[in-house]
């Protein structure tokens, strides 16, 4: 990896930035520890310059470039109306609100689920010292810098609690609701916390969406997820074309723990996740699946890294991308199976249907392998609309374009269909089906 | 009904269909039997409108109207239908879904209203009932995972909801089991009115005692090489296609 220190102006700006973020909000900065080691993280790393390891095939330029002020929106107010298509039938009394990346106690609502959930804001949270030493480890070997940019200037978070041995049959939602601006062009910092307790049995819904114009949410998400816990955890990326999404989880999955990731995206001018996922415990298991359907200049590019640290862990992941207009997906995935990991399953797979001569598709799975026993394989596929299946409903009278958006929409109802509830499925294909008239 | 006049077909540059005339009538039911390769499935397919397919010359009407000048959807939609030999999957896309898309574009093409996924599901339940099709076929992937059987009478499953005019069923019985083919060919003569024509393309006999062709046809290397009644099918039965060229079947 390449250390860098902060030499371009944008990124002293940054530093100078954060210097007196602090000075004006003095004695009651929350989590301060974690904040100075990432704004030291993020000097060392710098924004990505030419070629970068982790930024392959997401160019992140611009955003580096482009001078974002911090959104500091306090009152809730204006935000009730924007979020009401956002919540998911089913999640009405389950529902965990951030505004611009400040924990809305106001537009929550946990009723539903209080005897099973707690939420807290994050800074009272990390009054627990467990809690507190994780994001401060965290920050310190942070290879993301924008991530280390979150950890530098969040203000607010939630920390999600689901109890030890708790089994929600109500999902739970987390939106994370962004207001945009042209001038100034704007940034907000969400950062969530799940922590589910051993044994706990949940889904959690994350919605990223926004209103009012172009915005950068540069969020972190941090999931514990408990011996014996069963976690799904999809995502949502339901931004406009103008925004920048940059996200970053980390995950940790206790023995025997399952993890169950979807994600669902519409892509926006920039969208990238990095995943950073550990299979801690022994059986440990987690599943990523990945959809995005994309047009015009937008962009998606997954980056994950899934570590296999104990014996007899398993990971699979499948991320279908189609691809139209002058857009661009990535998937740039590797497993890495550690020495102690024996008996370790994983997959990956990645196909993407290519729908224009201006759009790329571009996949990397890796395996870096320290350890005899495995059973790893990987995959990749591109390709157009299957032209047997497009004849065959044609001869079936179904106009060719009806067709092939048919077609879209079944290659990405392999993923799709993964997605934990009825609502947040149909919400993902609504995204799909919308999406497609724009498609070509 | 349909009138195909000295059709040459070519794929990839390969002569494959060699100057083919068929006329059906409204009404009737002809049977095209010939040997592996001969160019069977490329004149359904022709019929079908496969893009890939060059047509040199000839011609062919459907019900008055220029086929040659209409795409395969135009085809489907004024009435033709086509049972594949080997029917495509199509994962992810449910069986009712692309059933209904199917019917609507039909109805549209019609003039009427869709229907929508609660009025289609009659349709398609009477429809599975008539083929004995076990309700499980509606939410699976169009043919996704069928065996060879159960995707033969998911086109006959389609052929009912779309009740087309004329019918090409390209080895509609390869793949049935003795059971299913008797109920696949009750299936199709429930469907055949008098008004309505049928092309059964097949190997063997057993269907044609199902459904009982009004004429037999032989295409051998991409012609049309013997004509005749029912009766022709027997005689192919017992002297196989070897006997035509050596003139031993009348
Ligand atoms: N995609 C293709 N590329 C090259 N040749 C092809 C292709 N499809 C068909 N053919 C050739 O065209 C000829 C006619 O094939 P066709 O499928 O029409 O035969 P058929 O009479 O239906 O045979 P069968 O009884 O085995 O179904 C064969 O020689 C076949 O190999
Ligand atoms: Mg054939």
């Amino acid at each position: 990896m390449t250390t860098q220190t902060a030499d371009t102006p944008r990124e002293v700006e940054i530093i100078q930035g954060f210097i007196g973020s602090l000075v004006s909000g003095i004695g009651k900065e929350p989590l301060l520890s974690v904040k100075e080691e990432s704004i030291r993280r993020f000097g060392e790393l710098g924004f990505p310059k030419r070629k970068h390891e982790m930024f392959t095939y997401a160019d992140t330029r611009e955003l580096a470039e482009t001078p974002f002020s911090a959104r500091r929106v306090l009152s809730a107010a204006g935000f009730a109306e924007p979020l009401t298509g956002h919540i998911l039938a089913g999640c009405e009394r389950s529902v965990i609100v951030l505004v611009d990346g400040y924990y809305s106690p106001t537009l929550s609502n946990i009723a539903g689920v209080s005897d099973h959930v707690v939420v807290t804001a994050l800074g009272v949270a990390a009054q627990n010292g467990r809690i507190l030493a994780m994001l401060e480890k965290s920050a310190a070997v942070e290879t993301d810098v924008f991530a280390a940019l979150n950890g530098a200037f969040f203000r607010d978070g939630a920390m999600i609690r689901i109890k030890t041995g708790a089994k929600l049959s109500t999902p739970v939602q987390v939106v994370l609701l962004s207001s945009g601006s042209k001038d100034p062009q704007v940034v907000s910092y969400p950062r969530i916390l799940v922590d589910a307790g051993e044994s706990s049995e949940a889904n959690v819904i994350v919605t990223y969406a926004g209103f009012g114009g172009p915005y950068f949410v540069n969020a972190r998400e941090d999931v514990i997820v408990g011996d014996g816990a069963s976690l799904g955890y999809c995502v949502i990326q339901a931004d406009g074309p103008e925004s920048w999404n940059m996200t970053k989880l980390a995950v940790d999955v206790g023995a025997n723990g399952r993890f169950n990731h979807t994600m669902a995206f519409n892509g926006g001018k920039l969208a990238r996740r990095n995943i950073e996922a550990r299979l801690k415990g022994e059986g440990a298991k987690i599943e990523i699946s990945g959809a995005s359907a994309l047009a015009g200049k937008e962009q998606t590019h997954i980056y994950a890294r899934v570590y296999h640290d104990a014996r007899g862990c398993e990971s699979s992941q499948l991320f279908r991308n189609v691809v139209a207009g002058d857009s661009k997906a990535s998937v740039d995935t590797t497993v890495i199976v550690g020495y102690g990991a024996s008996g370790s399953v994983s997959r990956q797979l990645v196909n993407a249907l290519v729908l224009s001569n201006g759009a790329r598709a571009d996949a990397k799975p890796n395996l870096m392998i320290y350890n005899d026993d495995v059973k790893c394989s990987h995959g990749a596929t591109a390709g157009g609309v299957n032209e047997d299946q497009l004849f065959y409903m044609t001869t079936r009278g179904v106009p060719r374009a009806d067709a092939e958006k048919a077609l879209v929409a079944a290659f990405l109802r392999s993923v799709t269909s993964l997605l934990p509830t009825p609502a947040s499925a149909e919400t993902a294909e609504e995204l799909i089906v919308r999406k497609m008239e724009r498609l070509k | 009904m349909l009138e195909i006049k000295d059709l040459w077909v070519a794929l990839n540059g390969t002569q494959i269909l060699k100057g083919v005339s068929l006329t059906v009538g409204r009404g009737e039911i002809h049977s095209v039997m010939g040997p592996n390769g001969s160019g069977k499935s490329t004149l359904s397919r022709a019929l079908a409108g496969h893009p890939s397919l060059e047509i040199i010359s000839g011609s062919i009407l459907f019900d008055g109207k220029n086929l040659l000048e209409m795409a395969a959807e135009e085809r489907a939609r004024a009435g033709l239908f086509l049972a594949y030999q080997y029917p495509v999957e199509i994962p992810g896309l449910g069986n009712s879904e692309f059933l209904r898309m199917a019917y609507n574009a039909k109805r549209v093409a019609e003039g009427k209203e869709e229907l929508d996924a609660m009025e289609f599901e009659d349709i398609l339940d009477e429809k599975m009932g008539l083929l004995g099709m076990d309700s499980k076929f509606r939410e699976r992937g169009v043919n996704e995972g069928f065996s060879g059987g159960e995707k033969k009478k998911n086109e006959i499953l389609q052929m009912a909801v779309l009740d087309p005019k004329l019918a090409i069923l390209d080895e509609i019985d390869s793949g049935l089991d003795i059971d299913a083919l008797k109920v696949v060919a009750e299936g199709v003569n429930s469907l055949m009115t008098k008004d309505k024509s049928l092309i059964l393309i097949t190997h063997y006999q057993r269907l044609l005692d199902y459904i009982r062709p009004d004429y037999v046809h032989v295409l051998s290397d991409g012609r049309i090489v013997k004509s005749g009644g029912p009766e022709l099918a027997h005689s192919l039965e017992a002297e196989g296609y070897d006997a035509i060229s050596a003139g031993a079947v009348r």
